[in-house]
């Protein structure tokens, strides 16, 4: 039995060109080991957040065009504008049909609003996160309430008004802060003092408390038009979960994203999944690739830990397993790996150059551009010969540095959707 | 310090992925989630074995933990260790008894059979084992078959296995022994369809329940059996089950979990639709007829833990008109015997709703699965029968005959 296409890993690359091939009707297959990236992320997709001084970027196209002349190498230089517009459209559009509405600022940037009260440039983020935009929707004189739910030890609603405070946008505002909590909860919990984010995105998952966390919010929040709470509010039901408290207390509730793990992030995992497996497609969710068998300039079928002696194999192939902690990417002393394939990868022979001596460098750790290195059609090279059917896409990738350039989703749908290009294009 | 048997708590980054995942924890505060009942405490109780809590025996043993943990922590395994460590304290419990041993109980059920059946439907019977066993009212019970498999496969299958060019091993385990004769008979047929003759071992119940309900002593002797049995003079056939539990064990709990040498029969063993898309892919199909069903499918949680999705879904999607709706995955909430006790029948079907409401939704004629539990907790919850993917070929064989 062949597929037309299989994917190895079921991060946004991964997902982004298995829901495009289904939908140009390949048989496509995503082997995933553990989950992805998206669980540790805000939830919202980055497109280019800063620029290589390190300062905001309003116009990340603008900023785009200038990085082909600046480094080449870059996966957006390698797609082009069109391809970023394409990819960044089509997954738009995929999420709005499956219910998840994201929020953007026409082709420009938006920011988005912390858990520690920071304006983070982005490009996409979901409907009820805290954003430069939600202010327009309220007076410019009413308070803003920042809640927390009692129990939750991840979250210090001082420390989001300090930073707010610190910003023009905010200057003027008055902050009200506060804890909301259920007796009833706290009974049955026997060990509060361990709340995640997890636990009470399921209080409010249920909505069975709704109606009793409305008139507390109503209570604590006073005059606030705008409530904020950390990105708790429901994981399936989130909309409705955000629809009936918005109705039930006639304030703007909106969500700060917490610390991983991510609930917005776990929202955009389902969503994405979902669409893919309604599509037709096949999620295998426990299988490690881990060799490949190649003639040539073709590889011909993989193994994972659980295919015995018959490989698997396809037309194509992708290769978007991400980077260090995903175990796409791995470091011995003097090199860099790509363990899977064993494709050539980009480093810094000088091991001392691998990362920065100030954690927070604003240069940001050369060891995060590091990764496979691939053609301009993004296909792998291994050996110093291009294998003509396997593509690479997403965080593997060398040559960009996400969390320098804020740029993480944005080169893993780009470079997911591009790859899958070529692949469709081939039939 | 007896045991530091499995140190892959030791590879947890505290990510608490896999809590987000559990169904437990989604449905119940009493449970304190994979994390912390797993790698959390197991730091603790390698120091002060004592620790070990009665919130353990939540822990439906599903392993959705493991598929998520992006760490390759054995979670579920820590837990269903720790979870042992406590219940051994404890004396004789009948109910757990009765139900672990699925062959025990077995055997006297199909002895009985229809009497059983008769009784197992009546409310005073229920009434019974519910104030006694703790077994609820409300819970459909498996029906008992007239004869054992192994009993029938001897008098009417096995002299006509000789005519096939190959050989196979069949585990058939204690569901099909007990109460489904016709998924055991439908294997054959479907591997005899394919030039294999089958054969059947002297085999013992395969121990997933024994392990669910803390026996582990009884569940090493039966693995050892079976090892046995599968090898005996030295048989290198290859062996095939239609139960993914059953397959689970053989192939993976036998070795990690109760640290049995199951290397004589590791790479022999495979679940079903694994062997039959192998043999499909080389060429050997049988011949099917247009089967014209609509039929949702649903992964049943230890088949995904192996790894073992694609090949039914590939399988499947071989058969001439049968239109496949693949339900997203989920958990049925039944995990063996799990759903069959009192203190958690409740928990047990609120998990499973996610997925009753995802089968109505696709409206099929009817559902098909790999595994004996979910199937009862299917049909226990929606109105659709539940049928085998071996079952679903021997459909199509039939029709195939038709014309
Ligand atoms: C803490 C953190 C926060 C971030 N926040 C943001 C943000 O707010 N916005 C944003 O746009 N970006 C953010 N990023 C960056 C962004 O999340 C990543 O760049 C992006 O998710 C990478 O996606 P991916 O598909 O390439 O890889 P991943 O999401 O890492 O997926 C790789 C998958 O492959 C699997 N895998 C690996 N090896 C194998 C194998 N051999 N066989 C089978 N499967 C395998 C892994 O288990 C994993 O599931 C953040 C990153 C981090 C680390
Ligand atoms: S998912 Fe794995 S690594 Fe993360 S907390 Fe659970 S056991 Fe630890
Ligand atoms: S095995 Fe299932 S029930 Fe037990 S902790 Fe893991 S996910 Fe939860």
């Amino acid at each position: 039995m062949k597929y037309d296409c299989v994917i190895i890993g079921g991060g946004i690359a991964g997902l982004t060109c298995g829901i495009r091939c289904v939908r140009k009707g390949l048989r496509t297959v995503i082997f995933s080991n553990g989950m992805n990236s998206l669980h540790f992320s805000s939830g919202s997709i980055d497109l280019l957040g800063y620029d290589r001084e390190g300062r905001k970027v309003h116009s990340p196209f603008t900023e785009i065009q200038n990085m082909k002349n600046q480094n080449p190498r870059h996966p957006y230089a390698k797609s082009g504008i069109d391809k970023i517009v394409e990819s960044v459209d089509f997954i738009t559009r995929e999420l709005s049909q499956e219910g998840m509405i994201m929020t953007s600022n026409g082709r420009e940037n938006h920011f988005h609003i912390t858990n520690l009260g920071v304006m983070k440039p982005t490009y996409l983020s979901q409907e009820n996160i805290f954003n430069s935009e939600s202010l327009n929707m309220v007076k410019s004189d009413c308070p803003i309430a920042v809640l927390n739910f009692s129990g939750f030890r991840d979250y210090f609603p001082e420390l989001t008004i300090a930073n707010l405070k610190k910003n023009n946008l905010f200057k003027n505002r008055e902050f009200i802060k506060g804890d909301i909590s259920l007796k009833e909860f706290d009974e049955k919990r026997r060990n509060h003092e361990e709340f995640r984010s997890v636990d009470i995105a399921r209080i409010f998952n249920s909505e069975r408390y709704l109606n009793k966390i409305a008139q507390k919010i109503n209570k604590i929040s006073g005059q606030a038009e705008i409530v904020t709470l950390p990105s708790f509010l429901g994981i399936e039901n989130f909309r409705s979960v955000n629809r009936k408290l918005r109705e039930l207390t006639g304030k703007e509730i909106y969500e700060l994203p917490t610390l991983p793990p991510s609930i917005p992030g776990l929202r955009l995992d389902y969503a994405l999944k979902n669409i893919f497996y309604k599509a037709g497609g096949e999620y295998v969710s426990n299988d490690r690739v881990i060799c490949g068998n190649f003639s040539g300039r073709k590889l011909n079928y993989i193994n994972t830990e659980n295919s015995g002696k018959y490989g698997i194999s396809a037309k194509n192939f992708m290769l978007a397993t991400g980077s260090f902690l995903s175990g796409g990417l791995t470091g011995s002393y003097s090199r860099i790996h790509e363990p899977v394939f064993g494709l050539d990868t980009f480093y810094n022979q000088d091991r001392g150059r691998w990362h920065s001596k100030d954690f927070f460098d604003k240069n940001g750790h050369p060891f995060l551009s590091f990764g496979v290195e691939t053609s301009d059609s993004f296909t792998a090279i291994k050996d110093t010969t291009e294998i003509s059917n396997l593509f690479c896409a997403g965080s593997v990738l060398a040559h960009y540095d996400p969390v320098k350039e804020g740029s993480g989703g944005g080169v893993a749908i780009t470079t997911g959707f591009t790859a899958a290009s070529q692949m469709t294009g081939k039939f | 310090m007896d045991k530091l048997k499995n140190i892959s708590f030791d590879h947890c980054i505290k990510c608490t992925i896999c809590t987000m995942y559990c169904p437990v924890s989604k449905e119940t505060p009493l449970f304190p989630g994979p994390k912390q009942a797993g790698p959390d405490s197991e730091r603790l109780r390698i120091k002060s074995p004592g620790l070990v809590d009665s919130s353990l025996k939540y822990c439906t043993n599903c392993k959705r933990c493991e598929i998520s943990c992006p760490s390759d922590v054995r979670i579920a395994e820590i837990i269903q260790d720790a979870k042992w460590r406590y219940l051994k304290k404890k004396f004789f419990r009948p109910r757990d008894f009765f139900m672990s041993r699925t062959d025990l109980a077995g055997r006297f059920g199909t002895l009985l059979a229809p009497l059983s059946n008769f009784f197992l439907k009546l409310d005073l019977m229920r009434f019974f084992l519910d104030i006694f066993l703790k077994i609820p009212g409300k819970r459909t019970l498996p029906k008992y078959n007239r004869t054992t498999f192994s009993k029938y496969f001897t008098k009417y299958m096995a002299e006509r296995q000789k005519n096939f060019t190959r050989e196979l091993l069949y585990f058939h385990g204690c569901y099909v022994n007990y109460n489904d004769l016709r998924l055991g008979t439908d294997t054959v047929d479907v591997l005899n369809e394919m030039d294999y003759g089958v054969k059947i071992a002297d085999e013992k119940c395969c121990g997933v329940p024994l392990i669910a309900n803390g026996y582990i002593e009884k569940a090493t002797k039966n693995a050892l059996h079976n090892i046995n049995a599968l090898s005996l003079n030295d048989c290198t056939s290859r062996i095939v089950s239609t139960s993914s539990s059953c397959t689970f064990a053989l192939t993976h709990e036998y070795e990690s979990f109760l640290k049995v040498d199951n290397s004589s029969i590791l790479n022999r063993t495979s679940y079903i639709t694994r062997f039959l898309y192998e043999e499909f892919s080389e060429g050997n199909i049988p011949q099917m007829g247009n089967i014209g069903l609509r039929a949702a499918y649903h992964s049943p949680c230890h088949l995904e833990r192996q790894g073992g999705l694609i090949y039914t879904i590939g399988v499947l999607k071989m058969i001439p008109g049968l239109e496949l709706i693949v339900l997203n995955s989920e958990c049925c909430g039944i995990s063996g015997t799990y759903g069959f006790k009192k203190e958690y029948y409740g928990i047990s079907q609120k998990i499973g709703e996610n997925l009753f409401r995802q089968i109505e939704l696709a409206e099929p004629e009817v559902v098909i699965t790999d595994c004996e539990t979910c199937k009862m907790q299917i049909e226990m919850n929606t109105r659709y029968r539940v049928i085998h993917p071996v079952s679903i070929i021997k459909m199509a064989i039939e029709r195939g005959r038709e014309i």
